[in-house]
């Protein structure tokens, strides 16, 4: 039973990961995004990880699982909030792509993984998750949306996060090197 | 008649008194040196932004007082190591708090724990 549910949260994450790599790395080159569509992609991918910790703050009773989900939800929520003000200020409607669309399919399939799961069990696949989902983020970020934004202020606020986003995987690296290890 | 010497001569007392007094000597009291000018507390800046305390090292002399400043666009905070014997609570993005320096401490942000600092009060 243990190995079958790793198996199908690692099978769903990989999925994720797969399609949002992929999609990414077909907007490195034609078609590339425009600016509405790369804030529909932050906001995105930023609600996914508040969706994760809900999760998390729901299924766990591990503290260090517990404090990790709960600062993701008001890191995250605090950046949706700064992306949503500033598209308002600019003018600029998100628009649904395939960036987006990439993403909500691997997070339906690992959500589903994830709440199949309990206790230790859960608890390794979320930190698992938020490592690979951080990893991929940073690299979708660094390499594809900073790239292609053209508005400044935009191009800024992903400068600006960057750093949260590096300090949230090291962060998660801890947490899952100290459950690892304590096994 | 009044003499120059006899004139003189109840003067050479204070003059060899005043003499001494200037060229010092084992039994002239030791000029006093001036203390060490005492330390006027000061007031240190730290900045917390892109995840980081800036800088991540900050050296005061005890009394000084220390202002954290929420320069970065998540919340953080300061808190002492290992046992939290100080804390800013949480600070929002653009929120200070200040405290003064006793003693030399590691800190950290409670909230995100991979962000490290150090409280180094230097000796007098």
């Amino acid at each position: 039973m243990k190995n079958k549910t790793t198996m199908l949260t690692r099978g769903a994450l990989l999925f994720g990961l797969s399609a949002f790599l992929y999609t990414a790395a077909i907007a490195q080159d034609a078609p590339k995004l425009n600016d509405a569509q790369i804030a529909h992609a932050a906001v995105t991918a930023n609600q996914i990880d508040v969706n994760y910790g809900k999760i998390a703050m729901e299924k766990s009773k591990n503290k260090d699982i517990r404090h990790f989900a709960e600062t993701m939800i008001k890191d995250h929520e605090g950046v949706i909030k700064q992306a949503g003000d500033l598209a308002a200020k600019l003018g600029v409607k998100p628009q649904d792509n395939t960036l987006s669309q990439s993403l909500k399919t691997g997070e339906v399939k690992e959500a589903k993984a994830l709440r199949a799961l309990s206790g230790e069990q859960f608890d390794k696949a979320y930190i698992d998750n938020e490592v690979a989902y951080h990893e991929a983020v940073i690299n979708a970020v660094k390499t594809v949306l900073i790239p292609q934004t053209q508005n400044a202020e935009l191009k800024q606020l992903f400068l600006t996060i960057s750093p949260v986003l590096d300090a949230h995987l090291a962060h998660a690296k801890k947490v899952q090197q100290q459950f690892h290890a304590s096994k | 008649m009044n003499t120059l010497g006899s004139r003189v001569a109840p003067l050479v007392p204070v003059m060899v008194l005043l003499l001494l007094a200037s060229c010092g000597g084992p039994e002239a009291p030791a000029a006093t040196e001036p203390a060490p000018a005492a330390h006027v507390p000061t007031s240190v800046a730290v900045s917390i932004a892109q995840m980081k305390f800036n800088p991540d090292t900050v050296r005061v002399h005890a009394g000084d007082t220390i202002v954290w400043t929420n320069n970065d666009v998540v919340d953080h905070d300061a808190t002492a190591l290992p046992d939290s014997a100080w804390t800013s609570g949480v600070l929002h993005p653009g929120d200070s708090w200040r405290f003064v320096a006793q003693s030399s401490t590691p800190y950290f942000c409670s909230i995100h724990v991979v962000m490290q600092g150090q409280v180094q009060v230097e000796q007098e």
